[in-house]
């Protein structure tokens, strides 16, 4: 219903041309009623519009603008991650480095299998530490001329003064002149001469399972068998009754 | 609306809302610290505000946000006093005589015509932007637009 409240609406309806038949009837109606609305309809102009300054433009635009953080983030997190990553390096290559100690549970070079003999002059004598008998069996028990030749497999390192010979799954050290050793029996693998006791040597086979003896036995806790023996040459002194462990002063 | 989006607003709406508040105003630095309030509070609750509506929003709370800076400070009436009166003489054409006709209006009629003639926003979104009536948005441009009409005859007869 048009009222002198709401005429003004209705005024501008019509002078775009929105108003409905029956509208338009009422506001007629109205009009006629209320000249003085007649005179206010013709006070409009729907042509007077006002038009926008283009020249006015926001120019601190990029002050508004956020800008993403997540590569940001992303870059630091790639970089903090391989940041640990290389700690983790790191760390990993120097415990190889402090933790120098034979394993011998890793290594299955434990003492009830092993027999040394190693110049004294490579040992400095400062500390001593004797191993106990109960862990430590006697000379005779471990002799490898006391195994039965039978029960021997061809597993067999050679490294400079020494003789390591894998039986039973254990691993025995002796001195070359103790064994008798002969060249045609012989091998050399890069470094280390390889041998056995069988008549007939087949070098690949050989070869094969010296290098995974290696890997899955001796060097589980060093990265080279020879670092091993270097360690038993500086450390490890056979005696009566047992083996005995000399520890550097210096170290 | 996303980050994306929201910059987009910025590149396409910052300008005309800054011309919206500023014909308001008539004071540029202060509609710049209205639209940079704006769009400050955009951002705030962007995650809650659709993309498609983000126009609407933008004029909805710079309007408000005026309305407020004015009602607090008292600021535009001295300023546009000041403002009519220094260039009450001075008439280069025909849009001088409308700034000076425009500030005739009242907030509301201002906001309602600003809307439909800068940015041709339809009644009702007009309406929802001001939080008024449809019928008070048709009531707000047809006195807008008679007022101006007759400060232009009245400025021409004086002439």
């Amino acid at each position: 219903m048009i009222t002198k409240d709401n005429i003004e609406a209705y005024l501008l309806d019509f002078a775009e041309g929105n108003l409905n038949k029956k509208d338009k009837e009422e506001l007629i109606l109205f009009l006629d009623n209320n000249p003085e609305y007649k005179e206010l309809m013709n006070s409009y102009d729907s042509s007077l519009v006002l038009v926008p300054d283009e020249s006015i433009v926001f120019s601190n635009t990029d002050n508004l603008k956020h800008k993403s953080r997540k590569k940001v983030f992303f870059v630091a997190f790639k970089y903090s991650a391989v940041a640990i990553a290389a700690c983790l390096l790191v760390f990993l290559f120097v415990s190889k480095l402090v933790i120098k100690p034979v394993d011998n549970e890793n290594t299955n070079l434990n003492h009830e299998t092993l027999v040394a003999k190693i110049s004294p002059e490579s040992v400095i004598e400062t500390e001593k530490e004797t191993i106990k008998p109960k862990t430590v069996p006697t000379e005779k028990e471990i002799k490898p001329k006391e195994e039965p030749k039978k029960e021997i497999e061809p597993k067999i390192i050679h490294s400079n003064s020494l003789v390591v010979y894998e039986v039973d799954n254990m691993v025995k050290i002796i001195e070359p002149e103790e064994k008798e050793i002969k060249l045609q029996n012989v091998i050399e693998v890069d470094n280390m001469i390889v041998f056995q006791d069988k008549k007939e040597i087949k070098k690949n086979n050989l070869l094969d399972k010296l290098k995974q003896n290696i890997e899955n036995r001796i060097d589980k806790g060093f990265k080279s068998f020879n670092s091993s023996i270097a360690y038993f040459q500086e450390n490890v002194r056979l005696e009566d009754g047992g083996i005995t462990l000399y520890k550097n002063k210096n170290n | 609306m996303t980050e994306k989006e929201y910059n987009f607003c910025i590149d396409n709406f910052a300008s005309s809302l800054l011309r919206f508040v500023r014909k308001h105003l008539n004071n540029h630095q202060w509609a710049e610290d209205i639209v940079q309030e704006t769009f400050a509070k955009v951002w705030e609750k962007r995650k809650d505000i659709n993309f498609q509506k983000a126009k609407s929003y933008l004029f909805t709370t710079s309007y408000h946000l005026m309305l407020n800076d004015i009602k607090k400070e008292e600021r535009k009436e001295n300023l546009v006093s000041n403002n009519i009166e220094a260039n009450s003489n001075e008439f280069n054409d025909i849009s001088d005589v409308l700034d000076l006709a425009f500030e005739k209006l009242t907030e509301k009629e201002k906001t309602s015509v600003l809307l439909r003639d800068y940015e041709g926003y339809s009644y009702e979104e007009i309406a929802q932007i001001q939080d008024i009536s449809l019928e008070n948005v048709k009531i707000n441009i047809f006195r807008a637009r008679v007022k101006l009409k007759q400060y232009l005859v009245s400025i021409d007869n004086i002439v």
